[in-house]
């Protein structure tokens, strides 16, 4: 009996969403859009200031390997902890209004990824002043912000549902990015892994992102077609799942939001 | 005529939300215990239609399903298995005024939003977006935050953007009971309009006196079950003898 949504509103309902969260984020605050690119800024900054004077890091381009780190781990982080939040925190909306709601959970992932892409230009920026030249192979690091975008979106999703079940989720998220800020290599290289644990981390999604999106633009590490191919891969399945037991178990949500 | 809405044999079951465990603390020292069903039936066998261009009142009192009712028929809850529902036109997806508005956002951003989430494109929100401010009366408050808005305000906003909606079914729960006088004859003016273009409208209210006035037929919904159904001021004589 529902009536089906015409892709032409779904569309025009997910750019407004889009846009509007995006705007609401730093609405009112005096640096308004500023803080997006503030915020790993200043995480950047203490970071390299612990790793270059105090742990004498001295890898060549360590400020882009740290900066481009940084970067993708805080989109991860906000976009998925916003994802989390797409359905409870819009329960007036989802309880009055038959709208598709997976644009919610959508719209909430992609405004954190409209201030990622403002964060990629200000690295370009310091990959032009740090005098790394163009080359074709950085357009292999195109799919993995695909990836990076979809991989975001499927664990948000994900969330979305199970925290309208056990509200703990939100709690323990927020532990597990914690945990993941260092157990995934954000501010150390994969070759300081040791060989034998390297397959694990590999395993986490997010590991490959870093380190790949690295190699292409700064040209540290190595990449393996294997590995590629499984973060690409390991990102649209779990964007898969996560659309899969979104429409599987929205009804019933609703309901219990 | 023809029906706009055949509803045939609805249920509507709710799990009460007392049992859930809500926390992990509480599924995991009590995961051996099946959940237990404790259910409440909010809607008990309820069939009725309405005619194309019809103006259907439902009343009831506070807690007996009208407004579980609406929210099946817009599709944002599922009704229980052999429940039927037939639905010949578009409906209006909101059931109530100004959801969508984001009181950080101004009165203009959430015309936008508002409007878009009824279904409207930019360029006809561009188009309309004058008559929208000139109902509401707020020509100076535009820019301004909706959080500053009062209440009366902000009602004023999401009605004008909610009669821009096209389609030609609406659901409406208890649209009327903010607002001034003024207004509210303003509204009703403008549910007569829609009434002559041919549109279905379905309002649940609490109030008699609108039910009286623009109802062509009415329904009491009285704990889960309809009550009666037809003539609005037989069906208001049967809701004032309830206690």
């Amino acid at each position: 009996m529902n009536q089906k949504f015409e892709f032409s509103y779904v569309w025009r309902l997910f750019l407004t969403l889009t846009w509007a969260q995006f705007k609401m984020r730093y609405y009112g605050s005096i640096l308004g859009y500023i803080w997006s690119l503030l915020k790993p800024l200043a995480l950047f900054s203490v970071l390299y200031i612990v790793f270059t004077l105090f742990m004498k890091q001295s890898a060549p381009h360590y400020k882009l390997f740290l900066l481009l780190g940084i970067i993708l781990w805080n989109f991860f982080v906000e976009s998925t902890t916003a994802g989390m939040n797409g359905f409870i925190g819009n329960y007036t909306l989802i309880r009055k209004v038959y709208l598709p709601r997976i644009i919610l959970v959508a719209a909430a992932v992609s405004s954190a990824f409209i201030g990622f892409i403002f964060n990629l230009m200000i690295f370009l920026v310091f990959a032009l002043v740090d005098g790394i030249e163009w080359h074709l192979r950085m357009m292999w690091f195109l799919p993995l912000v695909l990836a990076v975008y979809l991989l975001a979106m499927g664990i948000g999703l994900i969330l979305s549902i199970v925290v309208v079940k056990i509200r703990d989720t939100i709690n323990l998220w927020e532990v597990a990015v914690q945990l993941g800020f260092w157990l995934t290599p954000v501010m150390y290289p994969m070759s300081s892994v040791p060989e034998k644990w390297r397959f694990y981390v590999y395993l986490n999604p997010m590991s490959g992102i870093l380190d790949y999106s690295r190699n292409f633009l700064v040209g540290t590490g190595q990449v393996t077609p294997i590995g590629y191919a499984y973060v690409i891969g390991i990102s649209f399945a779990l964007f898969a799942v996560g659309v899969c037991v979104f429409k599987w178990k929205e009804a019933e949500m609703t309901e219990d939001l | 005529m023809q029906a706009a809405i055949i509803v045939k044999n609805l249920s509507k079951t709710f799990r009460l939300p007392g049992e859930r465990r809500g926390t992990l603390r509480e599924r995991l020292f009590k995961f051996h215990k099946p959940n237990e069903v404790n259910s409440r039936k909010t809607l008990d066998d309820i069939s009725f239609e309405v005619m194309q261009g019809e103006f259907f009142g439902i009343i009831g009192r506070n807690g007996s399903g009208k407004s579980t009712l609406l929210k099946i028929l817009a599709g944002i809850y599922r009704p229980d298995k052999g429940s039927q529902i037939t639905i010949h036109g578009r409906i209006a997806p909101m059931l109530e005024l100004g959801v969508g508005f984001n009181p950080e956002l101004t009165g203009r951003e959430n015309v936008f939003l508002n409007a878009t989430i009824l279904g409207l494109r930019r360029k006809e929100i561009l188009d309309r977006y004058d008559s929208i401010v000139q109902f509401s009366e707020l020509e100076q408050f535009m820019e301004l935050q909706v959080k500053h808005y009062s209440s009366g305000m902000s009602v004023r906003l999401a009605f004008a953007v909610a009669m821009q909606v096209d389609s030609p079914i609406l659901l409406l729960d208890e649209v009327l009971a903010v607002g001034d006088f003024v207004f509210a004859e303003k509204c009703f003016a403008h549910f007569e309009e829609s009434r002559k273009k041919g549109r279905t409208i379905i309002l649940v209210t609490h109030n008699p006196s609108a039910m009286e006035r623009f109802a062509d037929r009415a329904m009491l919904i009285h704990k889960s079950r309809m009550e009666a159904i037809g003539n609005p001021h037989e069906v208001l004589e049967i809701y004032h003898k309830l206690r």
